[in-house]
């Protein structure tokens, strides 16, 4: 178990800056889960951590021991790559036993440890196989076990369940959420799928651009986003935002927070819309709403409006935010926040 | 559906589908018989009796196997020492043909040093270069030395092999770069990773460069025959074709017999590993 820090990280290739100056603490035991667009730095980040892709200046301090200089394989972590790296020409038991016998491991504390692995990730039946005869999924837990089986300070995984199948993918989530809090160990997890987010980060840390657009718990990073990028990268459909009446800056609402009535109700914020589509998803409903030339999402309980018909969709004063021109958040106690909350109300 | 399928050809496509898989089939059969039908002919003359072999009009058949050929031919000169001679020969080149291959190949696939390009293009170049360039001045080079009459001159030549370099490298540039940084994070360091990851992915590759170089020198006339001048170090090849101009006029199936002797290694070899070198050709990369 471990803390991770990133000091001042930058990293280019050649001329492509990808990180600048990154600040970055990764509490020990956490599940900690770094999330942004494709090619926004996640890899890059996490192959600082591990040391393979090393940074082009600052510091990687583990524990707060300046680790910058350690080569990888005495870095005391484990990596778990996108497309699992399995060393094809071996059973998978020599896979698992590689990195242990690399480290002078004796035989019999060895064939413990992969009896034990292998049963944790249900690929005991499998050792004898090589890779190539393993499905996706069979091979997804060859790697975990590859990993596990280091009892590393750190486990770092890079997309791990990209390549499984939806049903597969939401069976690993849990396993995986299982298997943190069996380990207590430090997990540093990047994906792109904010379900997976979501679901499984003590702290998500969301990234663009190389820049960290907001580092907090999954319910904060939901419903306190810091600016506009977060507000609308997490959440689907993703938030509404629309221009504020008489300013340069704009107004959001999560499109489940909307009410749709047939009459005009009394709200905050009330307006008519016409329904332009209508999407059935099971339990909820998704209506795309048009009006004053402005389209919007909404999530609702109820499949009784029909696509062309008028409606009134409403919301409730605390379920409006508010962004300034440059993008981050108006909180409540800023200067001129009532006055553009009115602005959003009269819209 | 699949009902449906098979009615929706017509049968003017059944036809040219047909006709198709007949000319496909022909084609395979024209390919076998003129790959196959020296061997055969080969094989058939090694045990035929001189009449026969010089009869007109030629014919495949004998009426009687004359194994005799074989012995004659491995009587008729030092031949332990000749097959002897080839067998060193090609196993000593192909040693050191490894040696100096495989690490090469790493290199040039795994490392960026200065004059690397460079250095890969002469590797390529001396790969054009034909041996009927070169031979004098090999040849004035070891009579320097004075090494004419030992193996040598029909070693070291070809202690490097540049199109085995080639081969190797393009397979240890096929493995993911992952691979070896999984590796690495498996605290492994550069001579395992080397032995352990890369070289495995390509077994393939050095099996068929091994085989290839094996065929090449154990079959080679030319390099011999001109480097040697004494029967002690003649290797089969020479040898046999020594057979040919022996003094009771061109006595084929003995030659052929020699042949025989020749490729038979060669033809065992392929037998136990010819799963290997197909692979080696069509072996695409890693899942
Ligand atoms: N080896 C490399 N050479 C040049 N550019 C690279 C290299 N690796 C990554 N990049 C660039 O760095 C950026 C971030 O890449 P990466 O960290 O892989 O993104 P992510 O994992 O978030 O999709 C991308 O724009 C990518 O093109
Ligand atoms: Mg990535």
């Amino acid at each position: 178990m471990a803390k991770i820090e990133l000091r001042n990280v930058s990293k280019r290739f050649g001329n492509t800056v990808v990180l600048e100056n990154l600040n970055l603490t990764i509490e020990d035991g956490q599940f900690a889960v770094l999330i942004g667009p494709s090619g926004c730095g996640k890899t890059t980040v996490l192959r600082t951590i591990a040391g393979i892709g090393p940074q082009s200046s600052g510091q990687v301090l583990m524990d707060d021991q300046d680790i910058s200089d350690l080569p990888p394989g005495k870095r005391d972590l484990a990596m778990v790559f996108q497309n699992y790296a399995i060393y094809p020409t071996m059973s998978v038991r020599d896979n698992i036993e590689y990195g242990l016998k690399n480290r002078k491991v004796p035989a019999p504390t060895r064939n413990k440890l992969i009896a034990e692995i292998s049963e944790i990730v249900g690929i005991a039946p499998y050792l004898d196989r090589k890779p190539a005869q393993l499905s996706g999924g069979q091979r997804q837990r060859v790697a975990l076990a590859r990993a596990m089986v280091k009892k590393p300070k750190v486990f770092l995984m890079d997309e791990p369940l990209s390549n499984l199948d939806a049903k597969l993918r939401s069976q690993m989530r849990v396993e995986l959420i299982e298997l943190h809090n069996h380990l207590k160990t430090t997990f540093v997890y990047v994906t792109h799928d904010q379900v997976e987010a979501m679901s499984m980060a003590d702290r998500i840390i969301l990234l663009n651009n190389g820049v960290i657009q907001q580092e907090a718990n999954p319910r904060e990073i939901y419903t306190n986003p810091c600016n506009k990028f977060t507000a609308q990268f997490i959440g689907a459909p993703q938030m509404n935002i629309l221009p504020l009446p008489g300013s340069d800056m704009s107004f959001g609402f999560r499109p489940e927070k909307v009410t749709l009535t047939e009459q005009a109700p009394d709200a905050f914020l009330k307006k008519k819309a016409r329904i332009i589509t209508r999407e059935m998803l099971g339990s909820e409903t998704l209506y795309q709403l048009r009006f004053d030339k402005q389209s919007i999402m909404v999530k609702s309980l109820s499949d009784v409006f029909l696509p062309g018909t008028d409606v009134y969709f409403s919301l409730r004063k605390e379920d409006i935010l508010l962004f300034k021109r440059d993008e981050n958040r108006l909180y409540p106690q800023e200067d001129g926040y009532g006055q553009a909350l009115a602005a959003a109300g009269r819209v | 559906m699949e009902n449906r399928a098979i009615q929706q050809i017509t049968p003017l496509q059944r036809a040219l589908g047909t006709v198709f898989r007949a000319l496909n089939f022909l084609l395979k059969i024209g390919l076998v018989v003129v790959f196959v039908f020296p061997f055969l002919w080969m094989i058939s003359t090694s045990l035929k009796t001189y009449p026969e072999s010089i009869a007109y009009p030629p014919s495949l058949f004998f009426a009687k196997p004359q194994w005799e050929n074989f012995v004659m031919v491995w009587n008729s000169g030092d031949y332990l020492r000749y097959a002897r001679n080839s067998i060193t020969v090609t196993l000593t080149i192909i040693a050191l043909q490894t040696l100096v291959s495989v690490p090469a190949a790493y290199a040039f696939a795994r490392y960026k040093f200065r004059g690397g390009a460079l250095l890969f293009g002469i590797v390529l170049v001396s790969f054009m270069v034909p041996t009927q360039l070169t031979f004098i001045s090999v040849y004035l080079m070891f009579s320097k030395v004075s090494m004419l009459k030992t193996l040598w001159p029909q070693i070291l030549p070809f202690g490097a092999n540049a199109f085995g370099i080639f081969m190797l490298r393009q397979s240890f540039k096929q493995v993911p770069e992952e691979l070896i940084e999984s590796a690495r994070l498996d605290n492994a360091g550069e001579i395992n990773i080397m032995f352990r990851i890369m070289l495995p992915m390509a077994k393939s590759s050095l099996v068929a460069v091994t085989m290839f170089s094996f065929i090449g020198h154990w079959n080679d006339y030319f390099w011999p025959f001109v480097m040697t001048n004494t029967d002690f170090i003649r290797p089969l090849t020479v040898a046999i074709a020594q057979l040919r101009d022996s003094e009771h006029g061109n006595q084929w199936q003995l030659v052929m017999a020699g042949n025989v002797i020749l490729v038979l290694p060669i033809l065992i070899v392929y037998v136990f590993l010819h799963k290997k070198i197909i692979s080696g050709f069509v072996y695409s990369g890693i899942k």
